[in-house]
Formats: structure tokens, sequence, C-alpha cells
């Protein structure tokens, strides 16, 4: 069975514990030279602006990166639906040594870091710290540094390369004219030249204010590389600028994202939790300040200036700053370990998808050419399942979008987005009206985008020369194409009937089944619910087991509650571990004496322990009846044998008076439910107190049932 | 769109029957029963799952939750909602106080989530369609809406919203693995707007379902809130849950032989 709780024992230390079946340990090592499996470096950083931080940012950088790792080297669910996906959260346990240990042992620190990666990740984190011995400090994080300008840094911005960091880094740097540092992460040495080009191209926009790039290397050994999902890599990434922002003597981290990523709203149903990414989702990016602040001992942001921006508008901002050749270099592509200069980007993520489309809604094309894409998005065929998956749940969500009038419309559509509404700037009504104005615009630049390709390929459309599985043909159909779908028959069809016949209850069965939190009535083959109550189970018990002898309601209950019915008269707790032993046990346990008192304890003790043979607990059991029985001679186990029997009886009454006034919840009476509590009436022996139906044969309070022929219950 | 991460229906006899029925035509009611029969062993592992519990325990909540007596005493469960201004507020408290607890017991999963996604729709849907028109809605007007909340025939009306949120949530989550796929010429839905179709009447056929839950609802709230006292517990929350899903569930079930009868 695929695992899910994972023990990651850091930097030379052990587990706590060992792994087993479902638990395996994975040592992670930073800090051990070419023994190591993980690495981060900071590569190209100015030396003039390096400081020794705090070592608490150390630990922050060990921690992100060693999460981070983790996050990689273990797999989610893959085709996790008869679990309901529970495979998709893990569990993990760090054991790391850090350089300052008290204070992310505090309870603050914990809770908050937990919190953060717990919100971004979906999985369960538990960390135990211990006080490192010779750990690096920061310089060992850093490699290649450079001799540099020696100029104040005014923005510290995280770069991926896509288009939206890029529009940031032109907005900050072309527009703006500041001086900025940009943090990129290399993911591969693939993208090296990629990533160097483009910082080239925005070097030679920026002039005098070309940014300074200082470029993360978070690696591990490739029998880490596991899952490709990465959740937690903004806060690797958002360790790693605030440190570097620290370190040159800010107090703000910038990301730049749109805001319909940031939001990620889910494109369909089974887009739960993490599936769509929080990246920069606003609860997020407070999470971490929050965490960020406490490292820092001082207030730090984190901010994403383009939360109300589509992504079509992040492109119009890099095309009015003049800068629309760089649009080309950028990257936004998800497959990046399947990259190639000629075609570098696949045309099928998630990512891919969006870009293209608000390429072509911000009238971008000129610099973006189709041709780069491995599939054209609009255009190229997508045989598999998944490709049509994820462009038809697109669309299908800008569609939806389009149509929603208010906030609390969209709500009710999307209620993911209720989460953003306290972490943004602003009135809830005033948020909720930005969001909402967010999502319509993104909605409308989808349909623009369709149209307009629609326009240019109309002959090719008429012509029934695009592929049939294109975005445009599954969008606008081929004006006359049918669905293969048969007139509702076939195997499948069959294969249901064949179920149902199977499934049908003969009119001579009688069932009543106790699911979870649920009772299943069949009653002569048809079937109803019933609420779990007290009652049925009572019920339940008399039916299938109908003694030859009336049994009174105490045993009844006692047979049906069993050791729950001990329990209830000996007090709470006296199954296991209680005490009751001073001499006014006689008075809280309703009378028992101490000594019966102790006996029944230890007898019920007996019946639950399985380390006993079941012979020695089976005797136990048939002791603690003969002892009840001989009590409730007296009258005193559990407030008396009368209080018993009243309970039963009212129970039972109200259960067949509801069962006869039954609705269907249509309006009409539910014949079944009614008819079964008609037959309870007649056939199910019960006190009677000078109303209809069978008086108890001799013993007052006592029940049995006998049914009439060809009426046997069954489980 | 940021990274996303889709899944298919693994293929299974049960899984495959579904698929099956879907490509040769079949209409929602069909297409619903059989699934509510392939997620038996996924539903297996959701028994006592602590987001559902906890979903259709501050349904039960609600009304008690907005009045003014809360306002300084700590509110069971963290539900607070007697100084909300705005049905948007209701819906942020109510998504919150299920956030707070099921993080504080980290015990989330898909279900919860689908859980938490019908509760906060349909409590959204339920309070907008009492807020006036054409004003803006006054805080007296929400503080009116959420108290009838508490009422046999509003918590009635606001139940079958949820059961049948619920119900279509836990079926898209699992059609929704297969049914975009089937988009496209000579497959089951031509064009992305049949898929739309579809769905819709999905929707539909699960809203009229669960009409069989709103009778039962509530009376149940008026029993319960009278036997425990106007201190309904999360357990006896969760017994209405389970039955009021598995209720929905029988009448898809019995809606689906009607229709293939037909």
């Amino acid at each position: 069975m695929q695992p899910s709780n994972f023990i990651i024992p850091c930097g030379g230390l052990t587990a706590e514990r060992t792994g087993n079946g479902d638990t395996v340990e994975l040592p992670l090592e930073l800090w051990a030279g070419k023994d190591s499996n993980v690495t981060l470096k900071v590569g190209d950083f100015e030396k003039g602006l390096f400081k020794t931080m705090s070592p608490q940012f150390a630990d922050l950088m060990d921690i992100a990166s060693y999460v981070y790792c983790a996050d990689q080297a273990t797999s989610r669910g893959a085709l996790d639906v008869d679990n309901f996906g529970s495979r998709w959260r893990r569990r993990f346990t760090f054991r790391i040594p850090v350089r300052a240990p008290k204070f992310w042992m505090s309870e603050e620190v914990g809770r908050v870091l937990r919190e953060t990666l717990e919100f971004l990740s979906d999985d369960t984190f538990d960390f135990a710290f211990v006080g490192g011995v010779s750990l690096p400090g920061m310089t060992d994080f850093f490699e290649n540094l450079q001799e540099g300008t020696g100029q104040q840094i005014e923005r510290v911005v995280l770069f991926s390369g896509g288009l939206d960091s890029l529009a940031g880094a032109v907005e900050e740097t072309v527009v703006s004219k500041r001086r900025v540092l940009l943090v990129t992460h290399r993911p591969t040495s693939k993208l090296n030249n990629v990533q160097r080009n483009l910082e080239n191209l925005l070097a030679e926009k920026a002039g005098a204010f070309r940014p300074m790039h200082s470029h993360v290397r978070a690696w591990k050994d490739s029998e880490l590389n596991k899952n490709y999902t990465q959740r937690t890599r903004s806060f690797l990434y958002a360790a790693v600028g605030a440190t570097m922002a620290r370190m040159v003597g800010l107090d703000t981290l910038r990301f730049y994202e749109n805001g319909v990523v940031s939001m990620n709203l889910p494109i369909c149903a089974q887009v739960v939790g993490t599936r769509a990414t929080r990246t920069t989702h606003p609860r997020a990016l407070a999470d971490f300040e929050r965490l960020l602040s406490l490292v820092a001992g001082s207030p730090f942001f984190v901010k994403n200036d383009f939360i109300w921006d589509t992504k079509a508008e992040v492109i119009n901002r890099i095309v009015k700053a003049g800068c629309e050749d760089l649009i080309k270099a950028s990257l936004s592509c998800a497959h990046v370990y399947a990259f190639c200069n000629e075609h570098p980007h696949c045309g099928t993520c998630s990512q891919c998808i969006d870009r293209r489309v608000a390429i072509v809604a911000a009238e971008a094309e000129a610099h973006d050419p189709a041709s780069r894409y491995d599939r054209d998005v609009f255009t190229g065929a997508r045989p598999t399942e998944e490709d049509r998956m994820m462009i038809a749940s697109y669309v299908e969500r800008a569609k939806q979008l389009k149509k929603i009038r208010n906030f609390p419309e969209l709500i009710s559509k999307y209620p993911e987005v209720i989460r953003a509404v306290k972490y943004l700037p602003g009135t809830h009504l005033a948020v909720g009206e930005r969001l909402l104005e967010l999502h319509r615009k993104h909605a409308k630049e989808v349909d623009r985008a369709i149209q307009r390709v629609i326009v240019q390929r109309a002959e090719a459309l008429h012509e029934g020369t695009l592929p049939q599985d294109c975005l445009l043909r599954l969008v606008v159909g081929s004006g006359g194409g049918v669905s293969a779908a048969k007139p509702e028959s076939g195997p499948g069809h069959e294969a249901q009937e064949a179920r149902w016949e199977k499934e049908r209850e003969g009119p001579r069965i009688y069932r009543l089944t106790k699911n979870y939190k649920v009772w299943q009535l069949v009653y002569q083959g048809r079937k109803a619910l019933l609420d779990d109550e007290r009652a049925v189970a009572l019920t339940e018990y008399l039916l299938k087991n109908p003694p030859d002898v009336p049994i009174h309601a105490s045993e009844l209950e006692l047979r049906v509650y069993g050791g729950a019915a001990v329990d209830s008269a000996v007090g709470a707790g006296a199954a296991v571990g209680g005490v009751v032993q001073e001499a006014s046990g006689k008075k809280l346990m309703g009378g028992l004496g101490p000594i019966l008192t102790a006996e029944l304890r230890e007898l019920r003790a007996t019946t639950t322990d399985m380390s006993i043979p079941a012979e020695e607990r089976d005797a136990a059991e048939e002791r603690i009846k003969v002892l009840l029985k001989a009590h409730e001679r007296g009258g005193r186990l559990r407030g008396g044998a009368e209080q018993a029997n009243d309970r039963v009886r009212k129970a039972i009454s109200a259960l067949i008076d509801t069962l006869k006034a039954a609705p269907s919840g249509k309006g009409e009476p539910h014949i079944t439910l009614r008819e079964f509590g008609e037959h309870l009436e007649e056939y199910l022996w019960k006190p009677s107190k000078g109303v209809k139906g069978r008086g108890a044969l001799g013993k007052p309070g006592c029940y049995t049932y006998t049914p009439p022929p060809g009426v046997v219950w069954r489980d | 769109m940021g990274h996303i991460r889709l899944g298919r229906l693994p293929a299974t006899q049960w899984w495959e029957d579904v698929v099956g029925l879907v490509t040769e035509g079949a209409a929602a009611p069909r297409v619903a029963e059989a699934t509510t029969h392939a997620w038996h062993l996924a539903f297996d592992k959701v028994r006592n799952d602590a987001g559902f519990r906890e979903a259709v325990w501050l349904l039960t909540q609600l009304a008690d939750s907005g009045k003014p007596s809360k306002a300084s005493a700590k509110p069971t469960g963290g539900l607070d909602v007697s100084a909300a201004g705005s049905v948007i507020e209701v819906a942020l408290a109510l998504s919150e106080a299920m956030d707070r607890r099921l993080e504080a017991d980290r015990k989330r999963s898909d279900f919860g989530e689908l859980a938490q996604r019908a509760l906060v729709a349909s409590v959204t849907e339920h309070l907008q369609k009492e807020m006036p028109p054409l004003l803006e809605p006054s805080k007296e007007d929400v503080a009116r809406a959420v108290r009838m909340c508490g009422k046999e025939k509003d918590f009635g009306l606001l139940s079958k919203s949820f059961f049948a949120r619920l119900t279509n949530e836990c079926l898209n989550y699992f059609l929704s693995k297969a049914l975009p796929g089937l988009v496209g010429e000579k497959r089951r839905f031509t064009t992305t707007e049949q898929l739309v179709q579809f769905e819709n009447a999905m929707r539909k056929h699960c809203e009229e379902s669960a009409v069989i839950v709103e009778d039962f609802s509530g009376k149940w709230l008026s029993k319960n809130m009278y036997k425990s006292e106007g201190q309904i517990s999360r357990e006896t929350a969760e017994k209405f849950g389970w039955y009021g899903l598995e209720k929905v569930r029988e009448e898809l079930a019995v809606r689906a032989r009607k229709d293939a009868a037909k």
C-alpha cells in the first residue's frame, strides 16, 4: 500500500521512531558534503551586500530546504478515487537540528510554521527541533559572490521568469526605475541559457536600473524525484527571498502574480484543497508575513501588487512599458523537464493554456508566436482525456464566471473564494466586489480570445479541417456534427439493470441492518431508512432474537447495550481504570453496594480485555448477567427495573407512533414505514396499560416478538 | 490557472460501468445512481469524517449563533454571526469556523472540503434570497434571515439545499474525473456546452431528489432542539447528516429506476 506517513530525520539526526508498513523513513542531509542529498545554494549575490544574519534565518533556510525536498521526494495519491482522495494528504514528522532551538521550539513559532505549511500544501507537519552542533553559518549558503556596484537595493522581488514576474520586474526597473534584486529559482541547468537571455534583455530595457540577479539552486538527489506537485515551493522561495531582503535592510518581499491565479478557483469539482496551488493566495502571503515577522523579530511584509490584475492586464503592462519583445523570452510551462528550445511551451498544461489565452486576449500574439508551443492551445489536437479535461474545464469555468451577477452568487458557485476576503485590504463588501470584477474580467478575456481565434480560423472551422479534439472544435463543434451517444442503450445500461434485478428484494424479505449512523429497513421487499435511535436497536434485537420467554426491559437493554449498561450502572470510567472505593460508592452507584460494584467492575474489565482467553471473557459476561439479574429483583439497577421498563416502553412506543405517522417527504404517507409500524404494534409484545395491543405474558415490563408465519428477519 | 492537478477514475468494473452509461447516452438520473453505487468504497473510508460532522453541526447552529446573547459569550464551535452586517460576513464566519476547527484538529479531507463548500454555498444562497431585492440589506435584514434558519420551514429549505449541493458536489467530484474527457466529436458531448447542459441536468436532479428531506429536516430540528434544550451535539447532528445523505441517495435510486421504466 502506498505510504502516506513520513518520518524525516534531517542533518544526521536519527528518527525517534522507526518506519513500519505505512510509515517511511526518509533521511535528508544538507550539510554532509558529498554525502548530502539536498542542496541549497544562493548564487551571484553581491559581496558588498552580504551580511551575517541571525541564526533564525539560517535555520529558516535549512527548514525550507528540507520541507521542499520532502515534498518532492514523497508521492501523493494518483488514482485515489476509492480512498476519497485521502492519499493526497501526507503526514510529515521532521527532526531538524537548528542553531536557535529555543526560538523554534516556542509554541507560537511552531504553530505559525505548521499552519503556514499546512494551508499551502494540505499536508500535516510536525517538527521536533534539536540544538545543532557546528551547523554552518549563512556564508555557506552562498556561492559565486560577485563584485557589485555597491548600490542600495530598493526592492527584492521573486522572479520565476514567467510572464507575471517579468511584468513585475518591468514595472519595478523600467517603469518605476527602482534598484531591484531579483531572486530566481534554477530548477534545472537546462534553463540556464533561457533565464540568462531573459535577464540580459531585461537589463537592456532597464538601462541604468538593470536589476541584480541572484540565483537559487534547490536540488536533491535524482532518486528523490517522486512528486512534481511542489506545493511548498513558494515557502522555500519566501524563506530565501526574505533572508536576502533583510540582508539588504528591507522589510518587504514581493511576489508578482495575477489575481486569478492567486485565487486559483477550482476549474471543476474534483479540484479540492491544494489540487489547485495556493502559491500566492492572499492567506498564504499573510501566513508568510506572520512567520517571517517572527523570524525577523520585527514586522515583515509580503506583497503581491498584481492581485487585482488578470493575466491579460499583466501582459498589457509589459507591452505598455515597451518591453513586448521580452514576452517571447519568458517561460510559463510547468513541464520544465521536457523543455526544448524549439517548443519551450507544451501547450497542454494549465500554465500554457492560461498564458496563451491571455496573450490572445491582450492581442499580443505577435510577441508570443504560436509556433513556440508544441501544441497550439486553440487549434492543436488533444487526443488524451487529461488534455481534453483540462481545456474543457478551463473554458467551462470561464463561462460560469461570466454569468455571475454578484459576490454572494460567486460564493455560492465557488465557496473557496470566501477564504481570501479577510486577507485583502478593504471592507468585506468592497473586497467582494473587486473579486467578482476580477473574475468577470477574466471570463470576458477567455471569451474574447476564443472569439478572436474563431474569426482568424473561420475558414478552417467551416471546412472542418481543424483537428476534431482541438479547443475550437470542443467549444464550437463542427456545425452539424452529431454526438456519438446512442439512444440510451447498450452494455452499460444492461449492466445497471442486471444489478437492479439482483438487488431487488422479494416480497417475503425482511431486513433491519445498521449502516453508519442510519438503519436500513427492508419490509416485504420494500426499502426505507430509519434514524439511528435507541429504540431501533432494541427493536432490532427482538426481531432477530425473539426470546422464547419474554425478557424484562433491563435485560433487553443489557443484551443490546451489553457492557455499556454495566458501565452506566457502575459509573463512568468504571470499565477501564475507574475507581470508586470510598463508602460513598454505595450512594454514587445508585445502591449497588461497594462489594457488588467492585465485582462488577472487575468482571467488566475482563470482558473487554482481549489478552484474556475468549472462554474466560464469556464466563465473565455470563456472571455479570447473573449478578444483575439477581440484583434487579431488588429494583436497584440503574434506578430500578421499573425505570428501565419505563424507558424502553416509551422509546418503543414513540418509535411505533413515529413509524405509523411517517410521511414520505413527498406530501404522502410513507407506506412502508407505516406498515412496519403497524406490524410492530401487532406482533411486538410490550407492556400495555389498557391500550390496544397484546399485554405481556405473565411478567410486567417484559418483551418479546412473535412474528406471523413466513416472517424471518435477516441482516 | 496556477498549477492544477486533475485525476481520473480507476479502471474498476464499477467505474467503467459509470463511464459506459455516460458514453451510451444515459441521462443524469441513471448516471447519478450508478455513481452512488460505484462510490461505496470511497464512502466507507469517510465514515466519521470530521469535516462532514462539523459542516452539518454548524448548519444546526446557525440560527442560534445569530442571537445577540452570543455576542459576549464565547460561542460554541467558534461561530458567531450576531454582528454580521451582510450575507458575506455570515459566509465568512461559517468558513472560518470550519477552518479553525479542522486546522486545530488537523483532520482535513476531500469529503470535508465538499461538505464545507455545500455549507457555505447553501447558506449564502438561502440568506441572499431573503434579502430585499432592490435595497442594500441592513444588519437587521441579515439578523432576521439568520434567526429564521432556526424555524422548521426555513431549516427544512436550508437543509434541502445543503443536501442537494453536497450530493451534487460528491457526484461531480467523481464524474469530473471522466466527463470533461468525453467532450469532442464522436463522443458523448460534442461540445463543452453539451457537457454544461448535462451538469445542469445533474444539479437539477439533485435538487429535485433532495425535496425528500425538506419536511423531515424541519421536524428533526424542532424535535432535537427541544430534546437537547437547544444544545444539539455534534454526534446528533452527524446522525442527521448521514440520514439526510442516505435519504437523497435512496431517492436518486428510485428516480433512476423510474427514468429507466419510461
